[in-house]
């Protein structure tokens, strides 16, 4: 008995280290990859795929070990050491690429590497799963303690979660947190050990291991931590001088200097540098220029990067200047020499720390200019301030003449056709508002919209004269510079492309935000990868009874396949699709909260927690009540049914939280039923996988091979679903399509579970 | 013992004992499904607007290359000397051989039309404040990493939105737009080299210049051809680095010198710019050792351009050149002897004027691609009468 606490410490610690581990790895990968919803979706498949391995292939020994306690103890002292490894070389693996500072890297370079990279830990992670099914196996009814298992790891995971993002991450370094990881687990080796009798070899190992986990202590507390972890950190940032690197919850900051010259980075992507006026000046000046006489400003992102200067170059009154990470300011005031952040402290400038959205949701201030800096969206995250539904909240908080502007990539002389679609989408939902919309060509687009028809001019002579008369002192947006800009060949040739209808190209709506993939694409048109570019274009009018449709072609094939134990297999399946549903539940939850409300980090942490809370309450009930339940299959059945059902209430959900106004509803919504939702959709996962488990298993006494065939295949559905949702089906189906397609593929899996 | 579980499955799927009934049915699925697919894929291909791209035009047989039987050829434009068999596309994306014949892919066949300040090239010291007819072709026979140019530079033609333009209404439509020059640019014109010479020829029947803005990248036999019709060249002089040309421009030093020392031997008026990337190009003894070496060369009296690193194409995370390394680079090349050294895109500070190297005053004042003040028409300083290099009369 005393060896099954044991055993569940273990998987306790197995499920909290797999979790943090992930967020640490992923957080780093980040910064080598650049943090788009195609690469956070490759490196969670491979994390997914390779654990998937491990309790598949790894998991089909485990029922022979003899000793599965000292087996399971050795696995977890082996991912003591190798964590701190796998952290070293993620932050290599520009070194390994050959990858010259600052330098983007593919798609294939970043598959291949993640794929390399995370394949020891993650199938060590995958096998320990099978290992523990195997190890608390009973002779009279082994699923239920599957079941168990699985409620242990997703308690861990619950606890990994809650602890990292809200209380780690604040105060200590990810190395840090990762060797935190690294002693636990070394300590959960050595309580396995100690409840197998210890003696030979074992006594040795068990010596071994104790020394061990004293020398890593020892290492920590002498400061050998840093030591790596800045090792590391100059690995990682090559040929730069690195001046500060600091991890918030939002992701990693790193401020790099070059003589007086300070850049700011973003999780690896380049935010701003100080001084860089032309930048700066783009982005405010016109703007500012097409308003009459703009007094009140909304700043969403930038100020730091000099834009606050330049819009305090004009008798403002007040300028709200929105930044979501308090820590970049902090920075900012750090390193920037003095001339360049006395802006930061100016009376005028109001600094709210706080989400923009947020923000404009709940501001009652009007402006007559409203400033977007956030860069191009590349993310879900970002792609939430380029849709027509935000531009619908900001005309709210618009004065009568108001002016929206915002910088996005563009090309000077040549627009590809990537590029015209990511431009034509956010063009099409800015005029979607907006009665008046203009662009100014170039390397950088600037967009500008007005709510007054005809305010709008790129008239190159008639700027010149208001900065002259507004007497606005400026090195690059002046006459010459907007002579050369605006001609009227440029501009013909730019709103020719951008502005021309393409019923092919769609509007980038909240619940269906389309321009971060088109803005991906483009990305990945940058890597010569003739594969991928079809794949684009082929995916590009993709639409929802196309994915059906492979579907049950897929199912057929299998089911063709399958001559006997129909039944069982299908189980077996519907454990799979399921896994890929619960990332496209994740996903849309997640991202309708942030619609809905705007971005508040703890309340994203809490919906990812109950999400394992409902997996783990529901492991916990049907573990108690599978020895009596009559008929498994009809229940199953009901089950599958729940999931098909589920994701059409969703988008009730959202729809009916995002139309109501009252204060209670919003109440109701962001602290109950957005946090109740992802415990539903834990739930019923929950339940399905220990039943899906017992029911493949049959007769059969192989647990450990079982269940890590059931595991790998929950693992490999959320690969596939990591894959696509995100960076696919959500943006070009739409958050409600995507959950009608998952309510579909179940219910076919459901149709294959019918009685005969 | 797990493989021979796996044969034995596999075994049991392989020989299992179906009715002729159950695989015929299973043929029909099977058929009906592929069919399906094939079906779904083709209408999904032919409905998207990339497909209207792919069609081959400006197809014409290419100048020096030598024919390797009827399979292949070996071509001969430049250092890359491509060996290429049937079918298969040369490094530059605009040639390949047909039936052991090979052909440009690019042939009057434009991508980027533009009328640009001649200052935008940069050509500082020809026919200043006038303005260029700028063409380009998809396609490069270099890599730059930071290419600004890199939606056609790094793209085949088929993958690029082109159109026809022929040398005639190319010279027709300079005239008409009243530009005193062609520019072959955004791109590189040795790649569309063809086209280039053609145009050219019938440019300078025109009284119109021909720029060339180029990476300097050709075999020397071609290099001659062109030389004999272009009247001036801005060659991007990436760096004075064999290993940063190599690994970031796919580029090599010994011919890039060769080649502009040849133009500048020709008559050809060259001015150079150096692009000063962060970490990679910019410390000041290379760039003392290239202004040495232009001084002992070429002269003094060549332009050099030295630009500002913008965070573009696959340098997208470096940050942009600090000025004050643009201001040292230009100081460290001065104090080589050279004249005219100018600063682009850092204006208000005098970094892109012209100083007469006589009398030391400024003799063009210029803020960005506008010219504020002429001081010295038809290339003579208006203080002390010395004559400032360049092409000042058409």
């Amino acid at each position: 008995m005393i060896s099954k606490n044991i055993t569940g410490f273990s998987v306790v610690v197995a499920g909290m280290t797999a979790i943090i581990s992930q967020i640490i790895f992923l957080r780093e990968f980040l910064i080598v990859f650049y943090g788009n919803e195609i690469s956070i979706g490759i490196i969670l498949a491979s994390w997914l795929i390779w654990g998937a391995a491990g309790s598949f292939f790894l998991g089909h020994f485990v029922d022979r070990f003899r000793n599965k306690l000292l087996v399971f103890a050795l696995a977890q002292l082996a991912i003591a050491f190798i964590l701190p490894a796998i952290f070293f070389a993620i932050r290599m693996v520009p070194h390994f690429l050959g990858i010259s500072a600052g330098e983007i890297i593919g798609y294939y370079p970043m598959i291949r590497a993640s794929f390399v990279v995370l394949a020891v830990p993650c199938a060590i992670m995958g096998f320990v799963f099978s290992l523990a099914c195997s190890i608390y196996n009973k002779p009279e009814d082994p699923t239920r303690h599957v079941a168990i298992i699985y409620v242990f790891e997703a308690l861990g995971a619950l606890i990994g979660g809650f602890l990292v993002s809200l209380v780690l991450l604040r105060i200590m370094t990810p190395y840090k947190i990762l060797f935190t990881v690294t002693l636990l687990n070394i300590l959960s080796s050595l309580l396995l050990q100690r409840a197998e009798m210890v003696q030979g070899i074992k006594r040795a190992l068990f010596v071994f291991s104790l020394l061990l986990l004293a020398g890593a202590f020892i290492f920590g507390i002498r400061g050998g931590v840093t030591v790596l972890e800045k090792e590391s950190l100059n690995r990682l940032w090559q040929g730069y001088d690195v001046l500060e690197s600091v991890d918030t919850v939002y992701g990693d900051l790193t401020v790099v200097g070059s003589g007086k010259q300070r850049s700011f980075y973003e999780n690896g992507l380049h935010l701003y540098t100080v001084p860089d006026r032309l930048t700066a000046e783009e982005s405010v000046h016109f703007a500012m220029l097409e308003a009459e006489s703009p007094e009140n400003i909304l700043l969403i992102g930038g100020g730091v990067g000099g834009l606050l200067e330049e819009i305090l170059k004009y008798p403002v009154k007040s300028v709200d200047y929105v930044e979501l990470d308090p820590e970049i300011i902090e920075l900012a005031i750090k390193f920037l020499p003095e001339e360049d952040k006395r802006h930061i402290s100016d009376p005028k400038v109001n600094i709210v720390n706080a989400d923009g959205r947020f923000f404009v949701k709940n501001t009652v201030n009007k402006y007559d200019c409203v400033i977007i800096s956030l860069g191009d969206p590349y993310t879900a995250q970002i792609n939430r301030f380029y849709t027509s539904g935000f531009y619908n909240e900001l005309n709210r908080v618009m004065a009568d003449d108001a002016v929206v502007s915002f910088v996005l990539t563009s090309s000077e002389n040549y627009i590809s056709k990537e590029l015209e679609d990511y431009l034509h989408s956010i063009y099409i939902s800015l005029s979607a508002v907006f009665p008046d919309v203009g662009v100014v060509p170039g390397d950088s687009a600037v967009f500008l919209a007005s709510n007054t028809k005809g305010l709008i001019t790129l008239d190159h002579n008639i700027l010149s004269k208001r900065l002259e008369d507004r007497g606005i002192e400026t090195i690059y947006v002046r006459d010459y510079y907007l002579f050369d800009k605006l001609s009227p060949d440029r501009i013909e040739y730019a709103s020719d492309i951008i502005e021309r209808r393409d019923p092919g190209v769609k509007e980038n709506r909240d619940f269906r935000p389309v321009s971060y993939f088109y803005a991906t694409v483009f990305w990945g048109s940058q890597f010569n990868t003739p594969f991928l570019r079809k794949l684009f274009i082929i995916l590009r009018p993709f639409h929802i009874w196309i994915a059906v449709l492979v579907f049950c072609l897929f199912c057929s094939v299998l089911v063709m396949m399958w001559s006997k134990r129909r039944f069982e297999r299908t189980a077996a399946l519907a454990v799979m699709t399921t896994g890929f549903a619960e990332i496209n539940f994740q996903i849309a939850v997640i991202l309708s909260f942030q619609i809905i409300y705007g971005y508040v980090f703890y309340k994203i942490g809490i919906i990812i927690a109950s999400f394992m809370l409902g997996l783990a309450l529901g492991g916990l009930w049907v573990s108690r009540k599978l020895g009596h339940i009559r008929d498994e299959k009809a229940f199953f059945r009901k089950v599958q049914l729940s999931i098909c059902v589920y994701p059409l209430v969703l988008p009730a959900c959202f729809i009916y939280f995002s139309r109501s106004s009252s204060a209670l509803s919003s109440w109701v919504g962001a602290n109950l039923v957005f946090p109740l939702m992802p415990i539903i959709a834990g739930f019923i996962g929950g339940v399905q996988f220990p039943l899906a488990n017992k029911i493949y298993l049959g007769e059969a006494r192989q647990v450990g091979r079982v269940a890590g065939t059931c595991y790998a295949l929950d693992l490999f559905g959320a690969c596939l679903g990591s894959l696509v949702a995100a960076a696919f089906i959500v943006p070009v189906l739409g958050v409600f399509q995507a959950c009608f397609l998952v309510a579909i593929i179940n219910l076919v899996v459901l149709f294959l579970l019918r009685s005969r | 013992m797990v493989n021979k579980e796996i044969f034995e499955k596999i075994n049991s799927i392989w020989h299992a004992r179906i009715s002729r009934k159950e695989f015929i049915s299973r043929c029909l699925k099977l058929g009906v499904g592929a069919g399906a697919s094939i079906y779904l894929f083709n209408a999904m291909n032919k409905y998207n607007a990339y497909a209207a791209i792919g069609e081959r035009r400006g197809m014409r047989e290419a100048m020096f290359y030598e024919p390797m039987g009827d399979e292949a050829v070996r071509c001969r434009l430049c250092p890359n000397n491509c060996v290429l068999s049937n079918g298969q596309r040369g490094f530059c994306r605009v040639r390949e051989p047909v039936d052991g014949k090979l052909y440009t892919l690019v042939y009057e066949l434009v991508c980027a039309v533009h009328v640009d300040p001649i200052e935008k090239k940069p050509m500082y010291h020809v026919l200043p404040g006038s303005k260029s007819f700028s063409i380009a072709t998809a396609g490069c026979n270099s890599r730059c990493k930071y290419c600004q140019n890199w939606t056609i530079s790094q793209r085949n033609p088929e993958e690029t939105s082109n159109k026809v333009l022929t040398n005639q209404n190319l010279v027709t439509s300079a005239k008409t737009q009243g530009c005193d020059s062609i520019a072959y640019t955004y791109t590189e014109p040795f790649a569309f080299y063809e086209y280039t010479l053609e145009a050219s020829k019938l440019a300078r029947k025109n009284d119109l210049l021909n720029i060339l803005v180029t990476g300097g990248k050709l075999n020397l036999e071609p290099l001659k051809e062109i030389c004999k019709v272009a009247h001036c060249a801005n060659v991007d002089f990436k760096g004075f680095n064999d290993e940063y040309l190599r690994k970031t421009c796919a580029q090599s030093l010994d011919y890039i010198l060769r080649n502009i020392k040849y133009m500048v031997d020709a008559g050809v008026w060259v001015e150079l710019t150096n692009l000063v990337v962060p970490t990679m190009n910019d410390d000041m003894k290379t760039i003392r050792a290239m202004s040495k070496w232009i001084y002992a060369n070429l002269g003094p009296n060549v332009p050099l351009h030295f630009s500002r690193f913008w965070p573009q194409y696959k340098l997208r995370t470096l940050y942009p050149t600090p000025t004050s390394t643009l201001v040292e680079a230009k100081k460290t090349a001065e104090s080589e002897g050279l004249h005219y050294v100018y600063i682009g895109n850092v204006p208000g500070k005098g970094f892109s004027d012209t100083i007469c190297p006589n009398c030391k005053n400024t003799v063009i004042k210029r803020s960005g691609y506008r010219i504020l003040e002429n001081k010295c028409p038809g290339g003579v300083c208006s203080f002390c009468g010395t004559r400032i290099a360049g092409i000042w009369n058409k």
